[in-house]
């Protein structure tokens, strides 16, 4: 376990130095500050406006630090041949395996987490000086989501490094991201489908590719109105998906990482 | 290396794994599927517009970036507005209140711009869009049923725009049944001011002193933010104001609105190139110009002073005839190219009166400059024409004292020791006039003054009606006015209802005190409202032939 | 003693990317290297020698056959204490600062991060890469031979029984070099037990006890470094021969290695009276000149070019081979296509471990008379 962190903590401290997903992270961080020049709207409006894009710029700059984090972690290591020296040490494969991922989720955390405080504290301070009511704090719930959807998507990047090069794997990682989101429109597909076979394939879409549309969370966020049923339900059932779709990610990459040849 | 054992082991936990996925999917399902987080409106995007939009706004709206696309495309949509594109404005609004059924803004907005912004003028917007506005408000209230926020536009629009206060006062109701947190101030408030424009006193008074108590048991509560606190005194405050005005004037109007004034309401309409319609008329309308308002518990006076007064409106629509505007079931911003529809307001300005004992200002030329002192106790200018007109004689103060009114009285004394501009308005009392007066008849210096500002005593009762008048053209916009139906209705109405307050204290809320020999109309489904109304059946021929001609002549 | 590898029937298969055939990266190989036993592990580009040190430490998986690394299966966890592994050109995280990757290294052999940072400061030291302008650097920084000098330390964090050193020196300047091959003498002094791949043929011949030379994935040549270089060698340069006279040359002398720089040719064969004279006979036949001869000691580069037919040629920093060719097409055995010479000892020869010889011991003894400060401070460093 300890070599698995000690992995996860050099691969976090490694992807932090690295210019392409810092950059990633200050762009950001720049565009969050920046949606604050929408100064010609009414005052909500304005804050509907920069929530919006706040969440969405922290989601999309988080999708791309993940999938470019992710697809390269494994194959870098194999293809700069880093892997050997760790693995001609008493490391075990599925140690090597998990503190690669763990560097992953750790690296997008961080990068999640510091785009997020900018974020909430801007709005804090917008609500504070216009003196509008401070809901700037439920923006974490928004953060936690992307969060947990960026961790079931490092998760599967880096399961499919292990049969994959960085680039198949990239257009992969995304088709299946984006298949993932549109998870309730295959839903109705099923539902409304009248052919048995497509319906069987609609329905086993839906269920068994990772479902990224379950992390979608910034209607409630955006709009003050919006009464969620069962909010707190809704948001640790969606937690506990992410972390058992990964395990399960992660099995199939440790039992298949086993057997690969470095 | 893992063993065959440990192997078969994980992939035992994987297929357990895979279970509690599905299961898991199973039971998220149904909650995120609720309108809260997944609306239904979404679909509608790629229904209707897959081909339409850029991929990459499609592609963003199924990856979860629905509510970036939203905020871009308002932020294009704003930049429309500003450019005077507003045609580009609607296709956005339709757009984005699909992506995020929830952004209130959007509605509120969308339907500022369908409703006030389509013009072709200042002042006439294009009334076709009216229907669409409200149409749109519609569905966000369907989308948004908890939140206040758009009964309250739809109450406001209705009472602006519309002027249908029934209409407001059922929307401002169900928002405030529906979101038990609305606004007091912003809902509150505005359903108390429909009510009274609906001629709904009671039910006004009512709201107002239900208000006062919503304000104070925010101020009561110690949890109240520091903002709240705020909104809650000015609100209280302002709500007091308007309830004591309120029981004031249901007691004070009752005789002030009596008897009737006549409106002696004349109209002519003149084409004066096609499509351009000038209107012009008379409207003897009289208002108070002193009013004294008491408390509640001790009401004033009422009317001090009443004469002609300016600031009521007329109301001049065009439209095709038998037009009325019709609930539409879905918002769509198509409207009918071939329906014509020009409603514009016209300001009634410059009416006159002299009391018989009472002082007017023979001006000669300048007729219509009254001095400001003077105007402010009702003195008005008359000229010689209207002199003669009126039978009005020209005793200059001097010689008339002794025929004085008691109001003309009042009114020599003001004339002669006004008040400093700046000061509150007050009536002197009965037995300062006295002294006043007596200072006045002895005073020669004075006197000769006044007469040579050419101050006279009134040999008879003299009204001079207020006049309007407004060239119309409607030859600019044809997509706004096609013309392309044969017949055409000019209603021309003035409403008791959107009177200003000074003009209703004497004509009453619903016009108890207003009556015309030819042109009342009492509306009986608005509990009683009269009116005056003029309805002119215009051909088409009648708008667009290119020579001037006479339509209505009085 | 006790043996610190065992390769046995070790095949590695491959297959041909969109054909059905396999190609034999390793060909039944059967070895074994005692502990405390420097062993030169030979062969040219894609012979299979890194393959076999992959599964040796567990990198990649026989097709079949055995292998074990101090008594356990190859890739056991527990013996990968005990091990280090320098591969050649090795990369590191290029962001990180030489200390950094030591002291990752280090936690990894489960120190705590004190003690691995400690040791790593050490070890910095010791390759010479603890000096001020170096300490901050990242390792993208580095010049090859820096990042050969981590991979050094590095392979030095557990104090390992067995070393395998996948070219150590290649690349390197003549300094650089001299160091670590005063390391691996210094490591052979203490008894380590090595497994060194090399084009540095002179190292090899330098360091190791025993020496095999593997060629398309099959041992063809095992033996001490004695054994190996024993016999008489004599270089015959001519002039003014052609191919026929090459041919000739090789009906008389199979072992015979030929150059050819232009219009010169040197002839590189087993002393062997007769033989030499019949060569010399051939020139003259042919109206060649006999420039020189000259008796000389066999070197391990003429047995690798014997074996592999290829001879290697050390660029900057790359290593190479080239076949040997003349100029009026082949002479000898073109080392791309043709079938390698073979030798006496080649794919039979004696599996078991010999004992150092006298020999090897006396390099040793030769080096340690010129111990360098670098190995005097990995034996203080060990010594703490």
């Amino acid at each position: 376990m300890s070599t698995t962190l000690v992995i996860a903590r050099n691969t976090i401290s490694e992807a932090l130095r690295r210019k392409i997903l810092n950059a990633f992270l200050l762009v950001g961080v720049a565009m969050i500050v920046l949606t604050f020049a929408f100064q010609a709207f009414q005052p909500r409006q304005e804050l509907t406006l920069i929530k919006g894009m706040g969440l969405g710029i922290i989601s999309l700059a988080g999708i791309l630090i993940s999938v470019i984090l992710s697809i390269n972690l494994i194959p870098t290591e194999i293809e700069r041949r880093t892997i050997y020296t760790i693995l001609s040490k008493p490391v075990r494969r599925y140690e090597f395996l998990l503190g690669k991922w763990g560097g992953a989720v750790g690296t997008v955390f961080i990068n999640v987490l510091l785009m997020t405080v900018v974020f909430v504290a801007a709005v804090a301070v917008k609500q504070i000086i216009g003196q509008q009511p401070l809901d700037a704090f439920a923006l974490f719930k928004g953060a936690l989501m992307t969060y947990m959807q960026l961790f079931l998507l490092c998760s599967l990047a880096i399961f499919l490094s292990i049969f994959t090069t960085p680039l198949i794997n990239f257009f992969l990682t995304l088709s299946l991201f984006i298949l993932g989101n549109l998870s309730s429109f295959i839903q109705d597909l099923a539902k409304n489908s009248t052919n048995i076979v497509l319906k069987g394939i609609f329905t086993a879409v839906h269920y068994l590719v990772p479902n990224f549309g379950n992390f979608q969370y910034s209607n409630p966020l955006l709009n003050p109105g919006v009464q969620v049923n069962s909010e707190a339900l809704f948001l640790i059932q969606n937690v506990v998906y992410a972390v058992v779709y990964s395990a399960v990610l992660l099995i199939l990459a440790v039992l298949a990482f086993d057997r690969r040849e470095v | 290396m893992f063993s065959k054992s440990q192997r078969q082991g994980l992939m035992g936990v994987v297929a357990a794994l895979v279970v509690a996925v599905i299961v898991l999917q199973a039971r998220i399902d149904p909650l995120r599927r609720q309108e809260a987080i997944e609306p239904k409106t979404v679909g509608k995007v790629l229904e209707k517009n897959a081909t339409t939009l850029p991929f990459e706004y499609i592609l963003g709206t199924l990856t979860g970036f629905r509510q970036v696309i939203a905020g871009l495309l308002w932020v294009r949509t704003d930049s429309f507005f500003h450019s005077g594109n507003y045609d580009a404005v609607l296709p956005m609004i339709r757009l984005i209140t699909w992506l995020d059924p929830n952004w209130l803004d959007v509605y509120a907005t969308g339907a500022w711009h369908l409703m006030y912004n389509f013009t072709d003028t200042d002042q006439r917007s294009d009334r076709r869009y009216l229907e669409p506005g409200l149409a749109l408000l519609d569905e966000g209230i369907a989308n948004n049923p908890n939140v206040y926020d758009l009964y309250k536009e739809k109450g406001w629009n209705n009472f602006d725009k519309v002027k249908d206060y029934e209409t407001a006062v059922n929307a401002l109701k169900a928002g405030a049944e529906n979101d038990p947190k609305f606004d007091v101030t912003q809902l509150g408030h505005l359903m108390a001011h429909a009510l009274e424009r609906a001629g709904r006193t009671d039910e006004s008074i009512q709201q107002w002193e239900q208000i006062v108590k919503q304000h104070q048991a925010v101020l009561d509560d110690k949890k109240s933010t520091p903002d709240a606190i705020g909104r809650a005194t000015q609100g209280v405050k302002s709500a007091r104001n308007n309830l004591a005005h309120m029981k004031v004037r249901q007691i004070v109007r009752r005789k002030d609105t009596q008897p009737p004034v006549d409106a002696g309401f004349t109209v002519t309409v003149k084409r004066t190139k096609p499509k351009v319609l000038e209107i012009s008329g008379t409207f003897n309308l009289v208002g108070a110009k002193e009013f004294d308002m008491g408390t509640p518990e001790k009401p004033g006076k009422g009317i001090l002073v009443e004469g002609p007064v300016d600031g009521a409106r007329v109301d001049v629509r065009l439209q095709d005839e038998g037009y009325k505007m019709a609930k539409r079931q879905e918002f769509s911003f198509e409207v009918d190219p071939k329906l014509t529809i020009m409603q514009d307001q016209i300001s009634i300005r410059g009416g006159k009166k002299a009391e018989k004992g009472g002082l007017f200002v023979a001006q000669g030329k300048n007729a219509g400059s009254v001095e400001r002192s003077a105007e402010h106790v009702a003195v008005y200018g008359f000229d010689d024409e209207e002199i003669k007109k009126h039978k009005l004689g020209s005793v200059l103060l001097s010689k008339g004292l002794g025929q004085l009114s008691p109001m003309g009285q009042l009114q020599a004394v003001s004339v002669a020791y006004p008040l400093p501009y700046a000061s509150t308005k007050k009536q002197y009392t009965p037995a300062e006039v006295q002294t006043l007066m007596a200072r006045l008849r002895n005073d020669s210096a004075k006197l000769a003054e006044l007469d040579g500002k050419k101050y006279c005593v009134a040999q008879n009762d003299a009204y001079q009606a207020g006049t309007f008048r407004r060239e119309i053209d409607m030859s600019k916009d044809p997509s706004m006015y096609s013309f392309a139906n044969d017949t055409f209705e000019l209603i021309l109405t003035m409403n008791p209802r959107t009177a200003p307050d000074f003009v209703q204290d004497r004509i009453g809320w619903s016009g108890e005190g207003l009556t015309d020999k030819n042109y009342l109309y009492v509306d009986k489904e608005k509990n009683n409202l009269r009116m005056i109304r003029r309805v002119i059946k215009l051909k088409r021929e009648d708008l667009t032939g290119t020579e001037p001609k006479v339509l209505v002549a009085k | 003693m006790a043996d610190a590898i065992v390769i046995k029937n070790l095949t590695k298969q491959y297959p041909v990317p969109l054909k059905r055939e396999v190609v034999n990266a390793v060909d039944n190989l059967n070895l074994t290297v005692g502990e405390g036993e420097i062993f030169g592990f030979l062969g040219a580009n894609g012979a299979g020698k890194t393959t076999t040190i992959k599964i040796l430490l567990g990198l990649i998986y026989p097709t079949t056959g055995d292998a074990s690394v101090l008594g356990a299966p190859a890739g056991d966890i527990a013996v990968k204490q005990k091990l280090a592994y320098l591969p050649e050109s090795p990369y590191f995280y290029e962001h990180m600062t030489a200390k950094e990757v030591i002291t990752f290294y280090a936690q990894l052999f489960g120190m705590k991060r004190e003690d691995a940072r400690r040791k790593a400061e050490e070890l910095v030291d010791l390759v010479g890469l603890g000096g001020k302008s170096d300490v901050n650097k990242r390792i993208y920084e580095f010049s090859k031979g820096m990042r050969q000098r981590v991979g050094i330390a590095q392979s030095l964090i557990n104090d390992p029984t067995l070393l395998f050193y996948d070219e150590p020196t290649s690349g390197l300047d003549a300094i650089a070099r001299r160091d670590i091959r005063d390391l691996m003498l210094y490591l052979k002094r203490e008894g380590k037990t090595m497994f060194l791949s090399s084009h540095q043929l002179e190292d090899v011949e330098a360091v190791c006890h025993r020496v095999s030379i593997i060629h398309k994935g099959k041992l063809r040549v095992l033996g001490t470094v004695e054994d190996l270089l024993a016999g008489e060698r004599v270089e015959i340069v001519v002039t003014g021969i052609d191919k026929a006279v090459g041919d000739k040359i090789k009906a008389i002398a199979p072992e015979a290695v030929i150059r050819t720089d232009g219009a010169r040719a040197q002839v590189s064969m087993n002393q062997s009276d007769g033989a030499v004279a019949a060569v010399v006979d051939a020139v003259r036949q042919a109206h060649g000149n006999i420039v020189s001869i000259v008796p000389g000691r066999r070197t391990l580069e003429d047995l690798f070019v014997e074996v592999v037919g290829e001879r290697i040629v050390i660029g900057d920093g790359v290593a190479t081979t080239e076949s040997v060719t003349s100029s009026n097409g082949s002479l000898g055995n073109n080392g791309q296509g043709g079938t390698p010479v073979s030798t006496a000892s080649a794919a039979d020869a004696p599996s078991a471990a010999a004992t150092p010889t006298a020999a090897a011991e006396d390099a040793a003894s030769a080096a340690n008379a010129r111990t360098k400060p670098s190995a005097n401070k990995y034996k203080e460093l060990h010594r703490k």
